[in-house]
């Protein structure tokens, strides 16, 4: 798919030219279960790259996470990596809502927050890929401001890191044909979120407790004053 | 394998578009339109989210003993839940009437008198053995990072979820808390700047002195 009308960044080279370039390579694809992750993987497939995506989880085992993994890795044909979320190591290593009876043992823990390249290195290493293997997102300019100031300032392509945004100055209208034309399902976070889940806030743990019952239970079970999300809600 | 059923109910009963197709984008602000515009409702954006994520509008009071969360409420008049909250604009009204002196001299003594005690603490603290690391006794057996994440996390959920020591040598590691809490950060920090109890910390405060600066006795404390 070459979308009409994308982005346009002076000196930025657009998409197209990425996609293109990636032809015929082995790309790592950091797969959120989002739109632009998803339409990511679709451009890229329909580039001719082979794609090797993995996926990070904000936390262990929540059922529609696992679910719609599943449904993803059966649609593309193809295993996907679920490795822990750096977030989650944050959250824990901050005391994120936790009791007071914890706060020794997370401390005891000594967690490590590791960062994104770590966790691409990690992949790279377990698939056994040469370390110049490029790791794709679906970050958009258009998705915000600052993404686009860093595209603007930065590129869509970073040498050291071996990144490269190869959906970069697609439209949200562009990513959301893509994913409509290629008959594949957004996850049922869109239908409780209007998003994909990335946080611990009320807009989240509302319809998780409503929709997902015994996976809110989990969660609270790792950080057990979230429910505090919905009492001050109420407040 | 497609969607599980209970999801693509869920889909069916929750959203407009009938399942196995794509909600409708909402619109996204056209970033060639308006620069400015678009700047301010950007910044304008991400404040009000960065109000709606931040975290820190709780404090917890911890205790020495079992019983001192419920006589710190029943001393200030407020009830707890079950879960042992209680909404801060409740605590505030509650110790509206608590004549806190906030004057410079008063904020040293309260510093001071809290210094004294923490230091009683500290002393405890250092003669207390520290909590073993979960993650020591983990033996690397499986193989694939995806397994050996699984099994690094299931053994700090174990270690999170047993029983709590019920008198730990820190009084900010005890299981016997009662916790506020408001709508936001500016909330809780006018509560502390308030009452003095900002002396204490932000988060975890010992309740005992809390009770001090408040004014208030514990039943058998």
């Amino acid at each position: 798919m070459q979308p009409a009308d994308p982005i346009e960044i002076e000196g930025v080279p657009p998409s197209a030219q990425l996609r293109e370039a990636l032809a015929g390579q082995t790309v790592i694809l950091a797969f959120s279960r989002g739109k632009d992750s998803l339409a990511a993987w679709l451009a890229l497939r329909d580039a001719g790259a082979a794609v090797i995506p993995y996926h990070l989880y904000l936390i262990p085992g929540l059922s529609w996470v696992g679910e719609s993994l599943a449904y993803y890795a059966d649609w593309f044909g193809t295993e996907i990596i679920n490795l822990p979320h750096p977030s989650l190591y944050r959250w824990l290593s901050t005391l994120l809502f936790q009791p007071p009876e914890r706060c020794r043992i997370l401390e005891a823990t000594r967690i490590v927050v590791p960062d994104y390249k770590t966790v691409s290195d990690t992949v790279r290493e377990h698939y056994g890929l040469p370390a110049d293997t490029w790791v794709c997102d679906g970050v958009r300019a258009a998705d915000s401001p600052n993404r686009r100031t860093s595209l603007k300032m930065h590129g869509p392509v970073n040498l050291s890191n071996r990144t490269q945004k190869p959906i970069w100055d697609w439209r949200k209208r562009h990513v959301m044909d893509a994913i409509s034309e290629a008959g594949v399902d957004l996850p049922p976070d869109y239908a409780l979120f209007n998003r994909s889940f990335d946080g611990l806030d009320v807009r989240f743990l509302r319809e998780i407790k409503r929709a997902y019952p015994a996976d809110y239970a989990t969660i609270l079970r790792w950080f057990p004053l979230a429910d505090l999300e919905l009492a001050r809600a109420a407040l | 394998m497609p969607l599980s059923d209970a999801a693509r109910r869920l889909l069916a009963g929750l959203g407009s578009q009938p399942p196995g197709t794509t909600p409708a984008p909402e619109p996204e602000p056209d970033p060639d339109a308006d620069r400015t515009g678009y700047r301010a409702r950007a910044k304008a954006e991400e404040e009000r989210f960065l109000r709606a994520v931040d975290p820190e509008y709780w404090l917890a009071f911890c205790f020495r003993g079992p019983g001192d969360p419920a006589a710190f409420a029943a001393a200030l008049g407020v009830t707890m839940d079950d879960r042992r909250y209680v909404p801060g604009p409740v605590l505030e009204a509650a110790t509206a009437a608590v004549r806190t002196d906030t004057s410079p001299a008063a904020r040293v003594r309260q510093m001071l008198t809290a210094r004294s005690t923490r230091d009683a603490d500290i002393t405890g603290q250092l003669a207390a053995k520290p909590a073993p690391d979960p993650l020591a006794s983990l033996r690397d057996t499986q193989t694939g990072i995806e397994a050996a994440s699984l099994a690094e996390f299931a053994v700090i959920l174990a270690a999170l979820t047993a029983d709590p020591e019920p008198d730990p040598a820190s009084i900010y590691d005890s299981p016997h808390w009662l916790l506020a809490y408001w709508a936001d950060r500016a909330g809780k920090d006018a509560y502390l700047a308030r009452t003095g109890l900002e002396v204490l910390g932000d988060k975890y405060l010992d309740g005992h002195q809390a009770a001090r600066i408040l004014g208030i006795k514990l039943k058998g404390g």
